[in-house]
């Protein structure tokens, strides 16, 4: 006979069968839930981002602010920059990637909204966005590591080591650099949860992702001044993670040093060959410039790339061929030409495509349907679009193309989306890369 | 009777005790009159499944049965007093969005006093809460966090075996320090029951 006392051995063994049911999984690097106001917390995140990343630690300091003041991380900018955004925003409003009467200020408010977290490399130090949301739970721990990447990519020279000479350009190059944060922030993540990196397929949750960053991006009304956000994260940390299955931490730091300088490159997960990218755009930069004649003389020109492209065709309710055509755009510029009264704008797109069925299928979808001026040459579309429609009338049919001018400082200084936090010093990072919900 | 039944029953009378004494007159003059044994009383008892000691098996809803599923009981009268007391263990399947579920284990110790209508209260350990890890909007990995759960109800219990259980005064302390606010949050914790003692 089994005595009660028995019995209530077998119940409290039960018990502790129960409790032994918590998961204790071995992380392979060590971080964990603190509160990141706490130094010590700050040096488990900067710990955890070297472990990560196969480098050593390195110090920087944290600073947490309130979202009231984030105005203050950039300074105010000049009555040029605030004309010249004008300007490009109205000209990229005749392809529906801007609204027309968009400002600098209300762009900046816009990025300011993504803005979680950044790292200053002029300063060393990681600012912290406080939104009111809990400062010692996975998501601020996960996003601290983030920051401590950036400090380490500052540290080997990671950043700052492409120069962009494009906005394409540009967000390739930075969708690396915040995919290997990212692609960290998500391990660090992982480990605190003490979920295996390989117990689950990555492909889905990448595609999951870039779906509703498209989704996103066609939602907003400045899709191209939000690129870094809707692009950078979602379509940079698949070719990092990539690398690194492919050659481990070494793998991982070198591809981001040498990134695709296409976005197109990006959306097919493939780092694919600068040089051949590059030949593409000196290139088309050689036939970039219609002669539009007076009043309208050059402002500035630009690369737009493929998210661009894909945004303009979804726009037009041409979703499927945005995809297929941007995946086969070997490059692209963007002209904008002024006139003498510094309101009307032309804009010229010239697009070039692997081949002549791609260009065939882009110009049957945009024919008639806004007033440009649209023309195919083998595997190039040329798209000339002017807020004053009666200049188009009197334009020519094909206009001659001509080399881009050198770069004027107007140019420089007015690349379609430099209004906002993002600096050659800043690297910032929106906050939603993973989330832990209790219920 | 053993003595060390003898020892543990005694302390169960104490605790027991503790727990009458927060019924209100009324609803004890309730319990008794309902709990009258029948006449033949001791005839009745040999066969009434409210008064032996036995297995019941039981699906429920509530964290001391897994969130939903079954919970084995053995009841073990003691003492003098309509008393019963009945160590549990409950499996169930926890739903947690985006994800197939968990198993989710449960154990306790229960106490019935009564006959057929009785005054029943538990104390378990189990899952409280689920938590869940999303990448990018995608649930990634999901688990359960563990905690104590206590409830105070009515159990109807026929001869036949037939039970009935509902446990509308429930608190479950979560004991997990992966819980928001350091792990120790309290939640309100009804539940129900219905199945049969089987002897």
């Amino acid at each position: 006979m089994v005595s009660l006392t028995d019995r209530a051995s077998w119940a409290l063994a039960l018990f502790l069968t129960s409790a032994l049911t918590i998961g204790c999984r071995k992380a392979t690097c060590d971080v964990e839930q603190c509160d990141i106001r706490e130094a010590t917390c700050q040096a488990v995140a900067a710990h955890a981002a070297a472990c990560f990343r196969g480098d050593s630690s390195v110090s920087t300091p944290v600073t947490v602010i309130p979202r009231s003041t984030t105005g203050e991380m950039s300074t105010p900018p000049t009555n040029a920059q605030v004309e010249a955004y004008v300007l490009n925003a109205k000209a990229l409003s005749l392809y529906l990637l801007a609204k027309a009467d968009v400002t600098l200020q209300q762009t900046s408010a816009l990025q300011y909204q993504q803005v979680g977290a950044y790292y200053s490399s002029s300063t060393k130090a990681i600012t912290i966005i406080d939104d009111g949301y809990p400062l010692d739970g996975y998501w601020a721990v996960a996003m601290l590591v983030h920051e401590n990447v950036h400090a380490l990519q500052d540290r080997d020279g990671t950043l700052g080591k492409t120069s962009p000479k494009t906005f394409d350009e540009g967000i390739a190059v930075s969708a690396l650099i915040e995919g290997e944060a990212a692609f960290i922030e998500d391990r660090a993540t992982l480990a605190m949860f003490g979920t295996r990196e390989d117990s689950f397929a990555w492909n889905p949750i990448f595609d999951h992702w870039q779906s509703a960053q498209r989704s996103r991006a066609f939602a907003s009304e400045v899709p191209l001044a939000l690129e870094y956000s809707h692009v950078s994260y979602a379509f940079g940390e698949p070719i990092v993670r990539d690398a690194y299955l492919q050659g481990g931490e070494a793998r991982e730091r070198s591809t981001v040093q040498t990134p695709p300088l296409t976005t197109r490159r990006l959306l097919q997960r493939s780092l694919g060959d600068p040089k051949a990218d590059g030949d593409v755009r000196a290139a088309l930069e050689a036939t970039a410039v219609p002669d539009l004649g007076a009043p309208y003389s050059f402002y500035s020109s630009d690369a737009l790339g493929a998210w661009a492209l894909e945004q303009f065709l979804g726009r037009l309710d041409q979703v499927d061929l945005g995809r297929t055509a941007a995946a086969a755009l070997a490059g692209d510029t963007y002209v904008v030409h002024i006139d003498d009264t510094r309101t009307n704008v032309v804009g010229t797109w010239h697009l070039r495509f692997d081949d002549a069925a791609t260009a065939a299928a882009v110009l049957a979808a945009v024919s008639g349907r806004l007033p440009w001026r649209v023309w195919q040459t083998g595997a190039d579309v040329v798209l000339v679009g002017a807020s004053n429609g009666t200049f188009l009338e009197r334009l020519p049919n094909q206009p001659p193309l001509g080399p881009l001018p050198a770069a004027s400082p107007a140019a420089a200084a007015t690349t379609t989306a430099s209004a906002g936090p993002r600096d050659a010093r800043t690297v910032v990072c929106a906050p939603d890369q993973a989330a832990v919900t209790n219920r | 009777m053993r003595r060390s039944e003898h020892r543990f029953t005694t302390a169960m009378s104490a605790g027991l005790a503790a727990l009458t004494a927060t019924m209100s007159a009324p609803l004890r003059a309730a319990a008794q009159e309902s709990n009258d044994p029948p006449r033949h009383a001791s005839a009745v008892e040999a066969r009434a499944s409210y008064d032996t000691s036995g297995l019941a098996l039981l699906g429920g809803l509530g964290t001391q049965y897994g969130s939903a599923g079954f919970t084995a009981e053995y009841y073990l009268p003691i003492g003098p007093w309509p008393l019963h007391v009945a160590p549990f263990a409950s499996l169930g399947r926890w739903v947690i969005a985006g994800t197939n579920g968990a198993f989710a284990p449960a154990g306790g110790v229960a106490l019935a006093f009564g006959h057929r209508h009785r005054i029943y209260a538990d104390v378990s350990f189990g899952p409280m809460r689920s938590q869940t890890l999303q990448l990018h909007g995608t649930v990634v990995d999901a688990r359960l966090l563990y905690g104590l759960e206590t409830g105070i109800g009515w159990e109807y219990m026929a001869a036949s075996g037939f039970t009935l259980r509902i446990l509308p005064l429930g608190l479950a302390v979560g004991l997990d320090p992966r819980l928001p606010a350091g792990g120790h949050t309290a939640y309100y914790a009804p539940a129900a029951a219905i199945g049969w003692k089987l002897w």
